[in-house]
């Protein structure tokens, strides 16, 4: 007796101390199990741009464990905390698992048959009404390659409509306006080599302790390894990035024009720039100025660039004192003069990187073009450890998005519908008589929700993103969408959204590595992964439900594959072989933890332009920006003067609002939001003021304000001792929360070159609420 | 006043007697580290989690009348009242951190409120409250010190930069990343348990303790 | 007579071998390893001090990082007292 009792304690103790050891899951992580049943299988992250490569274990056919996979060169085995719980977020409780159609007010189960078949009526009917242009997709920098392709050949060569767009509109347009204007070809020079390489570094508007966050990782081991390295934060508000760089230079928002080119005063003032490099590699020109804000509908812009020599730059940088600048920018003289220095110091590796503070502005063309032009003088550019480097913020907003050409505008490989060849050449690559690709661009992202609110566009379907969320001047887009008529919404999710609670017909769908996928980061690095697990339900790929719609219009043609990812990718590649974007075959990938584009007999370039890494680069040609035929193969500096923002503060709402991102949830949080840990880090959207101007208005920490603009009016709760400070005069709200949605106070102002809204800047009132 | 306090060690030492929470403590001391359940009522070492402004241990369970009024002022309902499992402290204020943590509003409302002095009204700025010290507990278990980026807690702590800092190291595993160390600095942490709460992993590994007191000596560094 | 369950953290690498090494029927008893690096084990001991220097030893030896108690059982003593 005493001695069974014993053993009862005994194992009582045992079954504690596992239980305590496994988190009650008994068992579960037993050796023995660990070694057997577990595949691994290896992925980019489902997150940012940065690209890490993680490893994703399956075991019973469930994802049990993701970890950063050691072998991938971005992260070498590391992650964010949003990469950590990777193996979360396919598993939310509310995961849709059915097609779901809009009877009334409730939304009904229903077969995919019944979906698809309602799906394509609509289209039908649509296109035989109105015509081609009456039916658009919104897609997705989170669309794996083949999706957007698809996506892409069905409306451009299929349905003959241009009217499909990206939600990368709404965040890399301005870069790639900036670099097709400087440099004739999308995509950057560097790689994330330069992160180790270089020894000074410049972040416009960026804030990548939180937004890229194993990048930022990168760059400040290279400070710890290297004392001669600096790290310099331009910036409107006060955020880790801040906090961690050697110098933070706070300046008044959008003055980073007025900024930019006072540094090209400087340079070209005293004679600081590389002559050489010059007069080799560079024209200079200028454009149109006044350009507008895009603020009304159907808002038409073109550039009229007309060339200049170096004088006549010379003579437009002039305005551009350090004196005069300084006290637009609120950035002492004697600050620009220094920075300005370092940028032309010939003994540093110089490097600018940016994301959405200039890409989301009024004139995020222009800043983009800026930023290069202080690179192109002082010939720091195309060398290891010396770039500008344009950082994205979704996984495939570079592979998909920009290369595949997801926008109204674009073809694969930087071909645009407007030119005759590349039309032809599209059309001979999808087998479709050239006529069929419609030649005249419809509506980019912003336009195309006017054009919905108008009923210009009757039929919209949304896969991979939620742009009821995130466009800017949000109530207009919202009410229009649910303005009844002909209006037809889909929207393919893999959680209810407040993009689905508009749709009329909700697609559930399979993500990440519930299907086959290739995304691109911004490093120009493609990678592959295999489906690892099955969809919940009837959850399926988004590209199949595109090719689904396809076969019932009568284009199923257009997708005559086998095996459908890897016959799609040898199609789509030869759009990039010859043309310095060439990828490599499939196979490749499938092996590579990544490659860089371009490839070329098997070896990834680090460094585009370049000799001696740049296979299109000859021997003694050094730097050559060969893709910029129409100026001679010479990358252009461009003369852009300093514009005001669309909305500024005044008496009336005398506050910038400005909004972006946290670390722990991302983009519109539908996934991060699922993960209760991430949601327990960071739960809601607040409002980080700046001591002072709480004060005034006798606000505390954790009170409540209303923020008040002139499109929408939201209440959350004061932020005074957050991670991010606000500048006097500025306020920043987060963008994820469902429940908080400050794109209803965001202007939808855009840059009238790229069509990029400008949600950096809007002007807002507060009071205490 | 010593009536209580022998009434203290009474009860206490029946509390050990019944043998849930005393025991582990010499084991801590033996052997390292203790489980620490996610919920605690009470740490290993007996300690509560007071609110902001509560005098030392012994004084405070001498001074509070166990009235509620704090538990009432706080809008956060951060403060609940100890239950008969507590022994002595039954009915005293306390709080679960990793539940509901002091988010420590700016006038304090539960100081104001106590009507017998056991939240010291001499305490009228949140950087003055010491309700404990956070501490890394597990120092293995801590995402960002094996490099990933998390500082979870860092980026939450409402004396950021301050209570906690970041310490950047070099990565060796990696060879060309940082490893962000969150350090909790003891002269600046408030003890309020917002990083307890906030930690990513199913057990926190950083937790508000006792603080530890000043050890005296001749050094000035 | 103290029965504790504990959860022993060890360097992976000597996982295996300390397996073996801290198995004493009757005072330590190893009932589960784990695959990220921990020994389940049972300490039964005579009295508290003897075992809180066993948990003591065996936190000295090499390649055990960590050890935490999960469990304890002293009823015996209460009962004794
Ligand atoms: S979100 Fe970005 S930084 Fe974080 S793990 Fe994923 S790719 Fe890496
Ligand atoms: S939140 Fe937890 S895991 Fe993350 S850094 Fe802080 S202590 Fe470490």
């Amino acid at each position: 007796m005493a001695l069974s009792r014993r053993d009862f304690l005994k194992a009582s103790a045992a079954a504690a101390a596992l239980a305590a050891a496994t988190g009650g899951r008994l068992g579960a992580t037993d050796v023995h199990a660990a070694e057997g049943g577990i595949r691994w299988g290896k992925a980019p992250c489902r997150f940012c741009g940065t690209g890490c490569g993680v490893l994703v274990g399956v075991k019973d056919g469930r994802i049990v464990a993701t970890k950063g996979d050691p072998a991938a060169p971005v992260n070498k085995g590391l992650n964010c905390i949003k990469g950590y719980f990777l193996s979360k977020v396919l598993y939310g409780k509310d995961r849709l698992t059915k097609p779901l159609i809009r009877k009334g007010n409730k939304m009904v189960e229903a077969s995919w048959d019944e979906a698809m078949d309602l799906i394509a009526s609509k289209f039908r009917e649509s296109i035989a009404k109105h015509g081609p242009d009456s039916v658009a997709m919104f897609g997705s920098g989170q669309w794996t390659v083949f999706e957007g392709y698809a996506a892409a050949k069905l409306f451009k060569a299929g349905i003959g409509t241009n009217n499909i767009e990206p939600n990368a509109r709404f965040c890399m347009a301005s870069a790639v306006t900036g670099f097709m204007t400087t440099f004739n070809s999308d995509e950057p020079m560097g790689c994330y080599d330069d992160l180790d390489l270089g020894d000074t570094y410049f972040l416009w508007g960026a804030n990548m302790a939180e937004c890229h966050p194993v990048l930022f990782s990168r760059l400040i081991d290279n400070r710890l390894k290297n004392p001669k390295v600096k790290i310099i934060d331009f910036g409107t508000r006060f955020t880790r990035t801040s906090q961690m760089a050697d110098k933070y230079i706070r300046f008044n928002p959008q003055t980073d024009l007025a900024l930019l080119n006072a540094i090209a005063h400087i340079i070209v003032r005293d004679r600081l720039y590389d002559e050489n490099f010059i007069r080799k590699h560079v024209v200079f020109k200028k454009g149109k100025t006044n350009i507008g804000y895009g603020l009304e509908d159907k808002f038409k812009f073109a550039d009229d660039p007309k060339p200049m020599t170096f004088d006549e730059y010379r003579e437009f940088l002039k305005p551009y004192t350090p004196e005069y600048v300084s006290k637009l920018s609120g950035v002492p003289a004697k600050t620009i003069e220094e920075v300005a220095r370092l940028y032309a110091d010939k003994s540093r590796k110089v490097n600018s990187l940016w994301t959405m503070g200039f890409n989301q502005h009024v004139r995020g063309t222009w800043v983009n073009n800026l930023v290069y032009n202080v690179h192109l003088l002082t010939g720091k550019i195309c060398k290891p450890g010396e770039n500008p480097m344009s950082l994205t913020g979704q996984p495939s907003a570079c592979g998909t998005a920009r290369e595949v050409g997801t926008f109204t505008h674009r073809l694969p490989a930087d071909m645009v519908v407007m030119n005759e060849e590349h039309r032809k050449k599209a059309a001979e690559i999808w087998g479709v008589p050239a006529e069929k690709i419609p030649a005249k661009p419809t509506y980019h992202a912003t336009e195309m929700f006017r054009a919905l609110d108008r009923g210009d566009i009757k039929v919209l379907w949304v896969q991979v993103t939620n742009p009821f969320q995130s466009a800017p001047n949000l109530s207009r887009y919202r009410k229009g969408a649910r303005k009844g008529g002909d209006r037809f919404i889909i929207v393919s999710d893999i959680y209810p959204t407040r993009s689905t609670e508009l749709a009329d017909v909700v697609l559930p769908s399979a993500s990440w590595v519930e299907k086959e996928g290739f995304f691109g980061n911004a490093e120009r690095r493609g990678q592959q992964w295999f489906k690892m697990v099955e969809p919940p339900g009837e959850a399926r790929n988004d590209l199949w439900q595109t090719m689904e719609l396809a076969r019932r219009l009568g284009h199923g043609n257009l997708f005559p594959y086998k095996y459908v990812e890897k016959e799609m990718f040898e199609e789509y590649r030869k759009f990039t072989l010859g043309q310095g974007k060439d990828l490599a075959p499939y196979e490749a990938y499938t092996k590579a933890r990544g490659l860089r584009w371009p490839v070329v007999n098997g070896k990834e370039t680090l460094w585009r332009y370049t000799e001696g890494y740049d296979p299109y680069v000859k021997a003694g040609e050094g730097v050559k920006f060969y893709k910029n035929k129409p100026n001679d193969y010479k990358a252009v500096i461009w003369a852009r003067p300093y514009e005001p923002a669309a909305e500024a503060p005044d008496r009336q709402y005398p506050f910038w609002l400005c909004t972006g991102r946290v670390l722990e949830q991302w983009h519109t949080g539908t996934m991060t939001g699922r993960v209760p840990e991430l949601k327990r880090a960071y739960g809601g959207a607040v409002c980080e003021i700046h001591p002072e101007d709480a004060k005034r208005l006798k606000v505390k920490h954790g009170d409540k304000v209303r923020v008040t603009s002139r499109r929408g009016s939201i209440v959350l709760t004061a932020d005074l001792r957050g991670r991010g400070k606000a500048e006097k005069g500025n306020v920043f709200v987060a963008f994820f929360d469902e429940n908080k949605m400050i794109n209803e106070l965001c202007i939808d102002a855009y840059c009238p070159i790229s069509g990029e809204p400008d949600y950096k800047k809007c002007a807002v009132k507060l009071e205490k609420a | 006043m010593s009536g209580a306090e022998e009434e203290t060690k009474r009860v206490s030492r029946r509390h050990f007697l019944k043998g849930s929470l005393a025991l582990p403590l010499a084991l801590t001391v033996a052997g390292g580290l203790l489980t620490v359940p996610s919920l605690r009522r009470a740490d290993a070492r007996g300690f509560y989690l007071r609110p902001p402004g509560a005098l030392a241990e012994k004084c405070f369970l001498g001074a509070c009348i166990r009235c509620g009024k704090c538990v009432q002022a706080c809008p956060y309902r951060a403060i609940r009242l100890a239950e008969t499992d507590a022994g002595v402290a039954i009915g005293t204020p306390f709080i679960i951190a990793r539940e509901e943590p002091c988010q420590l509003c700016t006038d304090l409302p539960c100081i104001k409120s106590c009507p017998s002095g056991a939240l010291d009204k001499g305490v009228t700025e949140v950087e003055k409250v010491r309700m404990g010290t956070a501490v890394i507990i597990d120092r293995e278990n801590c995402l960002s010190i094996r490099g990933l980026r998390c500082e979870v807690c860092y980026r939450n702590c409402p004396l950021i930069d301050r209570a906690i800092t970041i310490e950047p190291r070099h990565n060796p595993r990696t060879g060309v990343h940082t490893i962000m160390e969150p350090v909790v600095h003891r002269d600046k942490c408030v003890g309020c348990g917002i990083c307890e709460k906030s930690c990513v992993r199913e057990q926190p590994v950083i937790v508000v303790q006792r603080t530890p007191l000043p050890q005296q000596d001749a050094y000035e560094f | 007579m103290p029965i504790s369950g504990v959860v022993i953290k060890c360097q992976m690498e000597r996982l295996g071998e300390l397996e073996r090494e801290l198995h004493r029927p009757g005072s330590v008893e190893i009932s589960n390893v784990l695959g990220d690096g921990s020994l389940i084990a049972v300490i039964e001991s005579a009295s508290l001090e003897e075992e809180i220097s066993l948990v003591k030893n065996i936190m000295a030896v090499q390649g055990v990082l960590d050890v935490r108690v999960a469990y304890h059982n002293f009823e015996d003593q209460l009962m004794a007292e």
